[in-house]
């Protein structure tokens, strides 16, 4: 067996291992080395780059969800707060900032598991109020004692579009009798018969991966310059963002749509390798997408095109194609990174296309109802609203609406600071920037995409917001190169210096040219990526910031010692 | 050729190189931390950035290549500015603590820091140190001060294979470690030191550290270790060895070294050291004047001679000591003496590789460079541990497995560190290797995978070897060998149809009473399928000390003169004569063995020892010690007090490889320089002085500069003929090397052999001499471990000693359950010649029914219990195959 083969998988083996027992043992990584004839140092490596791996046998784990939905609402404290609350705890017990778990409608999520313990999530509406939270932990609650609150199920906070072109425009139940039924293959079965009118209509329709905000026609163009059998298809049914699972919704809600899309792709573009990524935990989308792929290969439509499916990691310190690629592998991400540096990443040796499971559910409708037709609509993406609003919601909006338009009908505009689109590779915009569309592409200033509103109010300060949107960067980079590895830290505890008083005149332009430094010599964009959010902070909330620096004043009142 | 500018000028430049290559061909220093030419760029520093002044674009100039029409800055404004910047973040989370630390004037980061001028203190700090593992006893590592720069990690990934070190976190906890951050002994680790010597700053530090500061000076020489025969460059100050280095340019072995060349070499400042000749005086030994030494053994051995013949006079030359020293011991032998009572420890390792592969070639070494090893597509090991034996060897097999797609093959009883690289590891019984390999033969020939071509125009004698084979089918020797047939004939197939393969053995193969046998079977194997004369092919008998092979090129041996000339050869005696000035005696003279038996009949009454300890590594050491007793004349000449030396009438201080000019020839024929870095302390002479006052002392004077003995040994030995100091300077030259134009011989017997056509020798398999019964049902196999050498003269004076300061009885845990032996237990092994007491350390690399113990520890002298019987051609002691009891105590 070569290298590669061997690594390959290596990632679904260690989840594997990691589920049986709750932790990642010694000498299960060492088995795994001695059958593998893999070096028990590189597992470990590998192991040790994703939370979801733990090498540590605790007693009481606790996850926090640090993404920045939850850290908006105070999610990094209440880890400080559960670190000196936990410790009478009779046992190991470890608290944890989390990244990539999929709860994105709770306001601060927490993930509980340990030795003996079934996994559980709560969540926390109030970091203040943690009593009940830290009785059950303890395992101190009583029968007097209020419930403390589960997570509840997805689709309770989610609404789909009316629109022709909607995710579920051609809704699934579990069948591919249903889905045909429904009018679902005939994309692909049209694709077969009639690939000139098949690839018009995917041209025709301009759809661009949301997730990367670029047009699905030219990517799948590059592929065409390679030789069919060095071409690769990947579906992303992860996550693109550190705290939401919407890629993966299509995945579950759709699969057939998903794989018909892949197909179509795979038949239109002589691509006879494919692969679908999946965080390990979903195992909603594993299943759904396990029963449609055995339902299409007993149809015949797999015949000549291999496609696995692979489970990882649902967050990934990487830029997420590269992170992919390097799970994929069972490669380390930084080695992955430097292979791969600014060029997207050739995966088991191929030219791989990545594609959110979410552009590739929409491809279908698209050859049914026509590429034009698409075009004029716009599209629509999963979004979610959160923070300063109303409910949590996820929401199937039409990318022509505005950020401001869907703030509004979400929660109102009233004592909104700012609204904070695309998570950690977007940025937090003022009131002026609210007409902006949801369907904005990269070259207005800043790096991808994101499916993620937050609105953020008057009360939170816009330095705190970006020394976390740093120590974020910090959790996004692999930390294989020295500006990736470094400056987000440093970027952190300048800002920390700003927010508490202790700023110098020059610190803002030092900031600005620690991230200007880094975007341009990093090994590849995800630092810049990251780190250019803060420059808008500082950029649209230059008073603000300005306030700290030369007054020593928090106009917020959020840092403490200093007032308004 | 691309054009292109830099920094303004116009340069030309072969496609394929990168822009730091260039740069530093046009003598512009680029800084780099990450960088290491060995190693696969990574870029991770980004230290290195340049600009293009025609995009405008900043990239890392150590993996962008060069591209028609760049206009590069290396020093712009812009990139200066940069550089300042990243080497600010790195201090960001470095302790700036450079007066204390062991780094010192070797860290990179310091000067580049200053020459940036960077304080190291422009942006806040993390204020957060992370833990320092202390535990090894070799090596510090405090990642606080590590850059991420990942050289450590490549370094042990691409050049060692062992893969200990690996990158774990991400962001900023992204830091290099071992295995569940255990210390590196207890990883895969075999520390090399790589990691340590290639680390930018002072996160790896060796210890403890000798020195502070930099050294006086460095001294490129050859390690004295094992055959491998690396380049290294010890550093000095204040008269002492204060560390070692490689990556030499021109050195074969890069930046590589292995544990015993990296931390195994301070011995040459042990207060053990002899400093003045010694004289036996009853019980003790008492200081003497060299005057008084020379005078009194040359006087003894003139006595003998003249009471007994010089055939009762004796000599043990040594495969430590240089080429030029072997020369001039078996030149006092023969010439001074009169007695080809010459000998050394390659009897006890090599000798059936000179018998056998001589009788099938005509020459006997290793036929290819270990430079080719990464060009087979299989590799077949056997009776050797060559992770243990050969280090670097054994980099350079994992490197071909891991990088290159080679298929490695093991046949050996034991379970290998190389094991986990192999594609399949079969384990016969010890002593049976004739008997697999005659029926990997016999596949072979029976599946018609042999090479016609390469055997009707290079061979003869392939009728007989056919029908030898008939009686060796794989189910038949099954029952011999406990090798499933089937998997023999797979790795035959293996061998005989890949278009380069190989074959390396030691003395797994050699130390039986059939090693030549076994070696002759061997070469059959590889002339069946013409497996010889090109790159990554080959027969590779590994040698297992720094200058066996030399010491036996010259003529260290009672049958051959220097050049493998017979003393039996009237001819070549006549040469000898011709220079020499003395007629040389016509008879074969006695090994080391014999030597030993002659003494106790009474035959042999003086003999000189020259840095051998046979007390501890011969067979049957209770027969050497009776004889040792018996002699009239036991002269020692040594670098430290030894087990042998106990029993000597004169002890006398010779000077190590690091205080002396000469050669060493390295396993694979490359003959290499060694250069003075100390002077020897005390009295201690080379053990050419001594040859040459003890000859003039008996009336026949010797010439003992090296150089001088080197061009005396280029007319004498052919495959010499080409070998001048001038030429050694920068890299050996590998022999044969008739004149001083021919660049050397990287592969022997490309067109022909010396013999003309390769002479397949037909074998049978027999039996070795002791097998287990009721009360001895263990077979002992003998051998090496990686941390010892030898007798441990060496390598227990110096650093290297903690990682194994003591021996251990390897049994499977099978075995152990059944004798109800518990690991660390102390048990007692017996043999019909003796017994021992050991620990013992259960482990299933030794099968069941096998024990394993090192020969290197003389308070469980393994070699009480070992047998002397020989092979009857090459006389090499059956070391492998003993049958032992072994009880707890």
């Amino acid at each position: 067996m070569d290298n590669n083969a061997k690594r390959s998988g290596l990632m679904e083996l260690l989840h594997d291992a990691t589920a049986r027992k709750g932790y990642l043992a010694e000498e299960v990584v060492e088995e795994i080395s001695f059958q593998l004839n893999l070096p028990s140092s590189h597992i470990f490596g590998l192991a040790s780059q994703f939370s979801e791996l733990p090498i540590e046998k605790v007693d009481l784990l606790v996850k926090v969800c640090a993404g920045p939905c939850c850290a908006l609402r105070g999610s990094l404290d209440l880890v400080k707060t559960l670190k000196v609350e936990l410790s009478t705890f009779k046992g190991k017990v470890r608290v944890e900032e989390a990244y990539g778990l999929p709860y994105w409608h709770l306001p601060i999520a927490l993930e509980v598991s340990g030795r003996g313990r079934k996994e559980k999530i709560f969540h926390a509406f109030d970091t203040g109020k943690i009593t009940i939270l830290k009785k059950t932990l303890l395992g101190e609650a009583t029968k007097e004692d209020p419930a403390p609150i589960y997570a509840l199920e997805l689709k309770n906070f989610a609404s789909f579009s009316k629109d022709n072109y909607s995710l579920l425009s051609v809704k699934e139940e579990g069948s591919l009798k249903h889905y045909r039924q429904q009018g679902g293959m005939s994309g692909l079965e049209k694709a077969i018969t009639d690939s000139k009118k098949t690839r018009r209509a995917l041209d025709q329709s301009g759809l661009a991966d949301f997730y990367i905000n670029h047009p699905l026609s030219e990517d799948l163009n590059r592929l065409l310059q390679f030789k069919p059998s060095d071409r690769m298809i990947i579906c992303d049914a992860g996550s693109r963002e550190v705290e939401n699972g919407l890629s993966g919704m299509a995945a579950s809600y759709n699969p057939y749509a998903v794989l018909e899309g892949m197909l179509v792709i795979m038949n239109l573009y002589g691509i006879s390798q494919g692969a679908i990524y999946l965080p390990w935990k979903d195992i909603k989308s594993y299943k759904a997408l396990n029963k449609c792929l055995g339902d299409l290969t007993k149809e015949g439509f797999t015949k000549d095109a291999r496609i696995e499916i692979f489970r990882g990691p649902a967050h990934l310190a990487c830029m997420r194609d590269i992170g992919v690629a390097a799970v994929i592998e069972g490669r380390m991400l930084g080695d992955k990174a430097a292979e791969a540096g600014f060029t997207p990443p050739r995966v088991l040796g191929k030219e791989a296309l990545q594609v959110s499971a979410e552009t590739l559910s929409k491809i279908p409708v698209i050859i049914q109802r026509g590429g034009a037709n698409y075009k004029k609509s716009g599209g629509t993406a999963l979004i979610t609203i959160t923070g300063k609003t109303g409910k949590s919601r996820v929401e199937e909006a039409p990318l022509s609406i505005s950020i401001g338009e869907l703030a509004q009908k979400r929660g109102g505009l009233s004592a909104l600071k700012a609204l904070h689109l695309h998570g950690s590779s977007g940025g937090p915009f003022p009131p002026e920037r609210f007409g902006m569309k949801l369907g904005y592409r990269p070259g207005e200033g800043f790096g991808g995409t994101g499916p993620q509103v937050l609105a953020i109010g008057e009360d939170k300060c816009m330095v705190r917001w970006a020394e976390y949107l740093a120590h974020l960067s910090g959790e996004m980079c692999c930390g294989a190169c020295i500006p990736g590895r470094n400056t987000p830290g440093a970027v952190e505890r300048l800002l920390g210096d700003i927010a508490s008083g202790k700023a110098k005149q020059n610190t803002m332009a030092k900031i600005a040219s620690l991230i200007g430094t880094a975007s341009e010599t990093a090994l590849c964009p995800q630092v810049r990526m990251t780190l250019k959010p803060i420059l808008l902070a500082m950029e649209y909330f230059q008073g603000e910031f300005m306030a700290h620096v030369e007054e020593k004043s928090c106009p917020a009142g959020e840092c403490k010692s200093k007032s308004k | 050729m691309t054009s292109l500018r830099i920094n303004g000028k116009p340069v030309k430049a072969k496609p394929g190189i990168t822009l730091l290559e260039l740069a530093q061909k046009q003598g512009i220093e680029i800084p780099t931390l990450c960088h290491h030419p060995a190693l696969t760029p990574k870029g991770s520093c980004r230290l290195c950035l340049v600009e293009d002044e025609t995009t405008g674009e900043l990239f890392t100039s150590c993996n962008t290549y060069v591209t028609g029409g760049m206009s590069i800055l290396t020093d712009s404004q812009r990139v200066k500015q940069a550089r300042k910047e990243i080497l600010e973040l790195i201090f960001a989370q470095h302790p700036v603590d450079c007066t204390v630390c062991d780094s010192a004037n070797y860290c990179k980061l310091r000067r580049y820091a200053a020459d940036a001028g960077v304080q190291g203190n422009e942006l806040p700090g993390r204020g957060e140190f992370l833990p320092v593992f202390d535990n090894n006893p070799l090596i510090h590592r405090d990642y606080s001060k590590c850059i991420g720069c990942g050289i450590c990690v490549r370094a042990c990934r691409e050049i060692q294979g062992a893969g200990a070190v690996e990158f774990k976190g991400s962001g900023w906890s992204y830091r290099p470690t071992s295995s569940f951050n255990k210390t590196m002994d207890g990883s895969s680790c075999e520390l090399c030191g790589l990691c340590v010597s290639l680390c930018p700053v002072g996160a790896l530090i060796e210890k403890p550290p000798l020195h502070r500061g930099v050294e006086d000076k460095r001294v490129r020489t050859v390690c004295p270790y094992c055959g491998c025969g690396c380049n290294l460059e010890l550093r000095i100050a204040g008269g002492k060895v204060i560390g070692v280095r490689a990556d030499i340019p021109g050195s074969w072995n890069g930046p590589s070294l292995c544990a015993k060349g990296r931390y195994g070499l301070f011995f040459v400042n042990h207060p053990d050291r002899l400093t003045q000749p010694l004289r036996r005086e009853g019980e003790d030994l008492t200081e003497i004047s060299w005057e008084e030494a020379i005078k009194e053994i040359a006087g003894k051995i003139k006595e003998i001679i003249k009471e007994s013949g010089p055939s009762a006079v004796g000599i043990l030359a040594s495969a430590k000591t240089t080429n030029e020293e072997n020369y001039l011991i078996q030149k006092f032998a023969r010439a001074a003496i009169g007695t080809n009572n010459v000998d050394h420890c390659a009897r006890l390792c090599h000798s059936p590789t000179v018998a056998g592969l001589a009788g099938a070639f005509g020459s006997a070494a290793m036929t290819n460079s270990i430079g080719d090893i990464e060009e087979a597509e299989v590799i077949l090991v056997t009776g050797s541990n060559t992770t243990v034996n050969h280090p670097v060897i054994a980099q350079a097999i994992k490197r071909a497995v891991l990088h290159r797609g080679a298929r490695l093959l093991i046949i050996d009883p034991r379970e290998l560190p190389l094991s986990r690289y192999a594609t399949i590891h079969l384990k016969p019984r010890p002593g049976t290797d004739v008997a697999w390999l005659n029926s990997m033969a016999q596949t072979i020939v029976e599946e018609s995978l042999h090479n016609k071509k390469f055997i009707q125009e290079r061979t003869e004698g392939f009728e007989s070897l056919v029908e030898t084979l008939k009686k060796y089918p794989p189910e038949k020797t099954e029952k011999i060998t406990g090798i499933p047939a089937e998997q023999l004939r797979q790795v035959a197939r293996a061998y005989a149809q890949a278009r380069r393969a190989s074959i390396f053995y030691a003395m797994g193969i050699t130390q039986h009473i059939r090693g030549t046998d076994n070696v002759r079977a061997i070469a059959n194997l590889a002339m069946l399928c013409g497996h010889l004369g090109k790159p990554g092919t080959g027969i590779n008998p590994l040698r297992g000390q720094n200058n066996v092979q030399g010491a036996c090129d010259m003529g260290a041996l009672p049958d051959f003169l220097p050049g493998y000339q017979r003393v039996d050869s009237k001819e070549a005696r006549e040469k000898f004569r011709a220079v020499w000035g003395r007629e040389v005696p016509s008879e074969p003279g006695l090994t080391v063995g014999e030597m030993m038996e002659a003494t106790l009949e009474g035959k042999l009454r003086a003999l000189l020892v020259f840095g051998e300890n046979p007390m501890v590594t011969d067979a049957e050491s209770s027969l050497v010690e009776d004889a040792l007793k018996q002699l009239d004349l036991l002269v020692v000449q040594d670098i430290f007090p030894t087990e042998t030396s106990a029993f000597a009438h004169y002890v006398l201080p010779g000077a190590s490889f690091a205080e002396k000019e000469g050669t060493f020839t390295s396993t694979e024929r490359r003959v290499q320089k060694l250069n003075k870095a100390l002077e020897p302390p005390g009295t201690a002479r080379t053990d050419g002085e001594t040859i040459a006052l003890l000859s003039a002392e008996m009336g026949y004077h010797i010439q003992h500069q090296p150089a001088e003995v080197m061009k005396e040994i280029a007319t004498l030995v052919s495959t010499y003929g080409g070998i001048d100091y001038r030429r050694l300077d920068k890299g050996g030259i590998q022999w044969p090397c008739a004149n001083p134009q021919h660049p050397g011989t990287p592969i022997l017997h490309v067109e022909s052999f010396p013999r003309g056509k390769g002479l397949f020798q037909p074998v049978d398999y027999q039996p070795p001499v002791e097998s287990p019964d009721h009360k001895y049902p263990l077979i002992l196999s003998t051998g090496r471990i990686l941390y010892q050498y030898h007798s441990r003269t060496m390598s227990k004076r110096s650093p290297i000693d903690r990682m194994e300061p003591q021996g251990f009885l390897e049994i499977n845990p099978t075995d152990a359950e059944k004798m109800g032996i518990r690991d660390g237990d102390a048990v007692k092994v017996s043999s019909r010649r003796g017994k021992i007491v050991s620990r013992a350390r259960v482990s299933a690399s030794a099968p069941a029914g096998v024990v394993f113990m090192s020969f290197h520890f003389a308070d469980e002298a393994v070699n009480r219990l070992t047998s002397s019987a020989r092979d009857p051609l090459a006389k090499i002691p059956e070391f492998k195959v003993s049958a032992v009891r072994v009880e707890k105590i």
